[in-house]
């Protein structure tokens, strides 16, 4: 800085001269050249740059300025699965949480959240919420419980699993998941017990949706690039409004800003539907007829994209397996396919569904015309509800496949590749066990475990459980049959111990012999990765107030010295329970919890999160270096990072030749190589299609004489064909088809209705949710939809009580009469109707009940509406709602799906006046009923012993959680 | 005092004030001004490593009696906006707030002299001074000095440019001179209050980044733990208090050193010498 003025003076004339020439031109196109300092304070975030000491003024100290200092902590909401990210405000001086606003360092939800997001703060500070080990003093149910210690609960649990684990009951050791909220973390504990005990709530949610993209493509979701799209069509009822809702409605938003169309099939007026462009109201269980004539259309005129089908569609199978009598050529293929779907014409999907014939071939010409920028999506709903859901799911992707439009941008994407898992420090191999309780021999093509059938296969001495974990799970509340649930959990003989890991009270929790307190949002740490547009980006739950502490010099070894109370993590609590399980190592657990960098100590959460971002996050190490930070600071701070962006057509990828040593290609393409596979490091779960008979694992596909990576099918393409439905049983639905639904009017009985009950609320998730205040404000009833044809029909007015009637019992609610759903079709909000059995107990959404069990009857009967009470928060004395809503899953039977193993949701109902003495919330079940509903939907089944083609339970491509060793995949002797 | 500048260089140095802010700013910049400016490749981690990690440019960290943000020191500063009945922001002392007010005020420098309205000129002008002289001059040049030596490449322009624009700015002989300062040898008896103390300088004189002490620990053969500056210090030197204390003690002199070379420019500097020699005072007496 030797220069003399005058160089100084010249210097800044030259650069303001270029500065101004540039903001002229900046000007003129209407943009700000200087975003000025008073933009920062305006922002609607704070700047990343200014975390670590943000300042507000404290609204409360208003009209005197108090200012506030904050550590701004980034987390990831744990409330549905989309893993938003959410900025935790640490007040500097009390080192307490003031609130959670969103992330904008978080590539998913860009900063943006839904109400529940912020509502974090409502669950960490509820009065009411579990702060210590509880273990029961009385009977199971009876509702008395003492406070233990963790030490205590966690010798207990681990004595019991280590006994089973000896005396080889491995299937007696269980764990139910209810939100999963993280990557693999517990199967892979799971996985170290070598037991197959993982079940899941995936069959009561989402199976049939993936099951539909599961036989197309490998992979079992869409990933839709909804921001690039010009055509948008969703098949889900609460899709866009519950599932994925925040990251998805923000680009759709955006996309219909540029002049996308979007299009809602849904029975029920959602809040998505309210925005689109068509809304069309099927009859339920129709869907698939709407898709298969759209795809009729499309392919009846030839607007499909003809190359694509010819390269990537497996149809060289279906005609030799099929039509062996014709030319095995595209042409003749082409003709077969017109063939196979003529009689889907709109008329014929308009008597189906109801829906105006014009309507739907409008609907058609907008999609035809999407081409490659069609972005569909369908995750519960439609596919959840009906018998058959799995092919609503499948006809929709055979539109995008028709299209072109997978993995293109605007299109849809296979989940997988816009997922980034990355490989941990661990990963113990899967489990030589097939759980049969989980997995049993009926349901060989089922996408997940029969989690729901549970009961019905305990109480038919199946089998039994010595441990059993619902791991933020409800399923007394949540399940349908939830009586089936209660009646196992009160049997000591078959569930040994069941310890319920929540972070609050719920229905199934009130039967356990332990609840163990789990932290939310704020309190834990995992690590999670969801579809939400062409790219791929891990975030990072922490624990915030561990974070905060760290950095201000206190040394946090253990999530609970910064949880409040004695509430825990999961990581740490399973790491503890399995040295408890294996203390000496000798089981062979042991060794996969414990340090690397010291051996013969714990593996500690900033060793496990360290090694992860280290070794196997590529561009994370570099991008903390730039900032002078480790990787795992790196996360601390940003709460998240973009592995990839626009991530494309994997499918289109060549084979390097380092890949392609001793290779052998079969008759279709599919190549095959003796390399081994490279290390992987994104673990992103994908079908897993077998070897050739010399054991090289698939690796590719030809097309036309080049080698490229393909799809993890088996044939490497696309299957429109499934030999895997075709061989297991299932020819008949080998392509996309339409199957009638159990509720298709053909089988109603006379004066039945169809019962959607599967719709969420915005605002509300299953019944985690339900201790957050400001949640609960907005919505705490489900009246019944009805239409005023209906209402009219049945002289229901709103001031009545009505009767809704299953196969196994009734429920009363109120109804709500609007023409938001269609006539015939009744619909019942989930989350609501939230119960408990102790009066003393506080809650702002449960109503206090009792419950009558005799012989095979169950009554569920109201005795008080939640009342306000005194707690450390003013507000718990101002709730001023009685009316809680009616808990209707407890009159759904079981309806599991012979093929996709999804229970269908959708139910008969007749509907009337309730009686005299009926009372507003009760419920009455029939176990009998119950059990033979079950009895009558196994018949439907075609069991793995007479349809096995190779003796395995199930094929071993499809994917699974954890995934037995082959041996134990073997069909046992019969 | 009252001196006006040349409106056509007042409008100059207001469109680099206003760029040299966006920089400071630290959020994301535009490429146009990063080109005009000549910061070539400049990214985000660059912008962090200087003004969130390094050097916060936050007046009142370099003049405050406790070397934090906020408090007394920015309650001042907030009083040059009440003053020109403009709305305070969020950061009143943080410089690029300072240099978008200057470069506001030197556009109505520049307007005043155009227009010819003398009363009004010599108010701006008053105001420019109080500006530059209370809120910039007493701690730009030293924070500058020590950008200078921790400013990741890609930002060298910046600093250079802020000291040019200062130069400008400001004629020495005009800067108050030094004053007198407080430093009870005896006070600092323990690592905390040494370590508050190399933390504070309006105090100490010296300006002791993360990066420093990142360096120093390096050359010192120590690992550095990641935390707030004050727990590293305590760390190192609860670890390594000799080698460490030495390698400070001769950054503190190449601190004098630099001071020294600009006090003709910035005569307010002298002030930052005598505080950084009683600096070296200290250190010794501590050992
Ligand atoms: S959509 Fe809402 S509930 Fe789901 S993760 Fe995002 S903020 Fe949380």
């Amino acid at each position: 800085m030797t220069r003399s003025l005058g160089d100084s003076e010249s210097r800044i004339q030259r650069i303001a001269a270029v500065l101004s020439a540039r903001r002229e031109e900046v000007l003129a196109r209407g943009e700000r050249f200087y975003q000025g300092p008073s933009n920062i304070s305006l922002a609607s975030h704070p700047p990343f740059e200014r975390w670590d000491n943000w300042v507000e003024l404290d609204s409360a100290s208003w009209p005197e300025k108090r200012e506030r200092r904050f550590s701004l902590i980034p987390t990831t909401c744990f409330n549905c699965e989309s893993a938003c990210g959410l900025l935790a405000y640490v007040d500097k001086d009390t080192g307490r949480v003031a609130k959670f606003e969103g992330n904008p360092e978080h590539p998913g939800s860009r900063g943006k959240n839904c109400a529940k997001g912020p509502a974090t703060i409502n669950q960490i500070t509820d009065p009411d919420r579990i702060l210590y080990p509880l273990k029961r003093s009385k009977g199971r149910g009876q509702g008395e419980w003492h406070r233990v210690s963790w030490d205590e609960a966690l010798d207990d649990i681990a004595s019991r699993i280590r006994t089973a684990i000896i005396e080889d009951r491995k299937d007696e050791i269980m764990c139910h998941i209810g939100r999963p909220g993280e990557d693999g973390f517990t199967e892979r504990v799971l996985a170290s017990w070598g037991v197959d005990g993982h079940n899941s709530h995936t069959n009561v949610c989402s199976s049939a949706g993936r099951a539909g993209w599961h036989y197309w493509a490998g992979m079992d979701r869409p990933s839709a690039d909804f921001a690039n799209a010009d055509v948008i069509f969703l098949t889900s009822a609460h899709l866009e409004t519950g599932h994925y809702f925040n990251p998805h409605a923000q680009r759709i938003t955006e996309a219909r800003e540029r002049g996308a169309k979007v299009i809602v099939i849904d029975t029920r007026l959602s809040n998505t539907a309210t925005h689109a462009d068509w809304w069309l109201s099927p009859y339920p269980g129709t869907e698939a007829a709407i898709n298969l004539s759209i795809a009729n259309y499309i392919i009846q005129n030839d607007l499909f994209d003809r190359e694509f089908v010819r390269r990537w569609w497996n149809w060289e199978e279906w005609m030799e397996d099929v039509h062996p009598d014709k030319e095995a050529d595209f042409p003749s293929f082409v003709e077969q396919l017109k063939e196979v779907y003529k009689d889907f014409t709109f008329d014929y999907a308009s008597s189906e569904s109801g829906i105006d014939a014009k309507v739907l071939e409008e609907v058609a010409v907008v999609v035809a015309g999407a081409k490659s920028k069609f972005a569909s999506h369908i995750w519960r709903s439609a596919a959840a509800g009906n018998l058959g859901g799995w092919q609503i799911s499948r006809t929709l992707v055979l539109i995008n496949a028709l299209l072109g439009a997978i993995a293109t941008e605007g299109g849809t994407y296979p989940n997988a590749w816009n997922k980034f898992v990355p490989k941990p420090i661990y990963v113990p191999p899967h489990p030589e066990v097939w759980n049969d309780l989980t997995w049993p021999v009926e349901y060989p093509l089922s996408m997940n475990e029969m989690s729901f059938l549970l009961p019905h296969l305990i109480e038919q001495g199946r089998g039994k459980l010595e441990v059993y974990f619902a791991r933020v799970y409800n399923p007394v509340w949540t399940n349908p049959d939830g009586m089936s649930w209660i009646d196992l959990l009160l049997d000591q003989e078959k569930v040994g111990c069941y310890v319920a890991l929540t972070p609050t009270w719920n229905e199934t929790a009130y039967f356990a012999d332990y609840v163990l307190p789990m932290g939310h949002a704020s309190e834990r740490h995992d690590l999670a990765s969801y579809e939400q547009y062409d790219g791929q980006w891990i975030a990072f739950r922490q624990p915030v107030l561990r974070t905060f502490m760290g950095a201000n010099g206190e040394v946090v070894t253990d999530t609970r010295q910064a949880n409040p109370g004695e509430v825990w993590e999961e990581n740490e609590f399973w790491i503890e329970l399995s040295w408890r399980i294996d203390p000496d190592g000798s089981l062979g657990i042991r060794k996969y919890h414990e340090s690397q960098r010291n051996p013969g100590e714990k593996l500690s959460i900033d060793e496990y999160y360290g090694f992860i971002f280290e070794n196997s996050v590529p561009g994370l190490p570099q991008a903390a270096a730039r900032e002078g930070l480790s990787p795992l600071q790196y996360m601390q701070r940003h709460g998240a990072f973009e592995v990839k962006k626009k991530v494309g057509a994997l499918y289109e990828e060549e084979i390097p030749d380092q890949e392609l040593d001793g290779t052998s290609i079969n008759s279709k393409g599919r190549i095959f190589t003796r390399t081994p596979k490279p290390p992987a490091i994104n673990l992103a779960p994908t079908g897993d299609p077998d070897p050739d008979p010399e054991g090289r694992r698939p690796v590719g596909v030809e097309v036309d004489g080049r080698l490229l990576r393909g799809f993890p099918t088996p044939s490497g393409k696309l299957e429109f064909y499934s030999q895997t439905l075709a061989q297991w049983g299932w020819a008949d639905q080998a392509i996309p088809g339409y199957i009638k639904s159990h509720i298709h009017r053909e089988n109603l009985r006379e004066n039945e209705m169809v019962l959607i009950s599967t719709f969420r609320l915005p605002v509300q998730i299953h019944t985690r949710s339900a201790n957050s205040k400001w949640l609960d404000e907005i919505a705490h009833t489900n009246p019944v939809w009805i239409n005023p044809l209906d209402a009219k029909r049945l002289q229901i007015t709103e001031t009545d009580l009505i009767r809704v009637k299953s196969e196994i019992g009734y429920f009363v609610a109120k109804p709500w009469i609007t023409e938001g759903i269609r006539p015939g079709v009744v619909a019942c909000s989930h989350h609501m109707g939230r119960w408990k059995l102790d009066p003393e107990q506080n809650a702002l959404t449960m109503r206090t009940v009792t419950l009558q069990n005799s012989g095979d009857d169950r009554k569920l009967v109201p005795k008080s509406p939640p009342q306000p009470y005194k707690s450390s928060d003013p507000d718990t004395g101002r709730f001023w709602w009685k009316d809680v809503g009616v808990h209707q899953n407890l009159i759904f039977p079981v309806h599991p799906d012979p093929v996709s193993g999804m229970h269908c949701w959708h139910q008969a109902v007749s509907v009337e006046k309730a009686q005299p003495t009926d009372v507003y919330g009760e419920v009455y079940v029939d176990r009998r009923a119950s059990r033979e509903v079950f009895e009558r939907w196994l018949e439907m089944t075609r069991d793995a012993f007479s349809t096995s083609p190779d003796g395995t339970r199930r094929p071993r491509w499809l994917m699974r959680p954890l995934k037995p060793s082959k041996q134990a995949s073997l069909l046992p002797p019969r | 005092m009252t001196e006006s500048f040349d409106p056509v260089l007042c409008r100059q140095l207001g469109e680099v004030t206003s760029a040299l802010s966006e920089v400071a700013s630290a959020t994301e910049l535009r490429a146009e001004i990063a080109d005009a400016l000549g910061l070539p490749g400049v990214a985000r981690s660059d912008l962090y490593r200087l003004f969130i990690k390094d050097l916060p440019p936050f007046a009142s960290i370099y003049l405050s009696a406790d070397g934090n943000i906020g408090g007394d020191s920015q309650a001042v500063i907030s009083g040059i906006y009440r003053a020109l009945g403009v709305p305070v922001p969020n950061d009143p002392d943080h410089l690029s707030s300072l240099f978008a007010l200057l470069s506001q005020i030197l556009v109505a420098e520049a307007k005043s002299i155009e227009n010819g309205s003398e009363p009004e000129l010599s108010s701006v002008v008053r105001t420019r001074q109080v500006l530059v002289n209370d809120h910039l001059l007493t701690w730009l040049p030293a924070y500058l000095i020590s950008a200078i030596r921790v400013a990741p490449q890609p930002l060298s322009n910046w600093v250079s440019l802020c000291w040019d624009a200062l130069r400008l700015l400001s004629p020495p002989a005009e800067a108050p001179g030094p004053k007198d300062r407080e430093v009870c040898l005896d006070q600092v008896d323990n690592l905390a209050k040494l370590i508050d103390f190399l933390t504070t300088p309006s105090k100490s004189g010296i300006i002791l980044t993360l990066s420093d002490i990142e360096t120093i620990s390096t050359e010192i053969g120590l690992a550095v733990r990641a935390g707030t500056k004050r727990m590293v210090l305590k760390d190192v030197f609860l670890t390594e208090p000799e080698g460490f204390s030495e390698k400070v003690e001769a950054l503190i002199r190449r601190q004098i050193s630099d001071y020294i070379s600009a006090t003709a420019e910035f005569s307010y500097l002298d002030a930052w010498v005598v505080n950084a020699e009683n600096a070296l005072k200290i250190l010794s007496n501590c050992q």
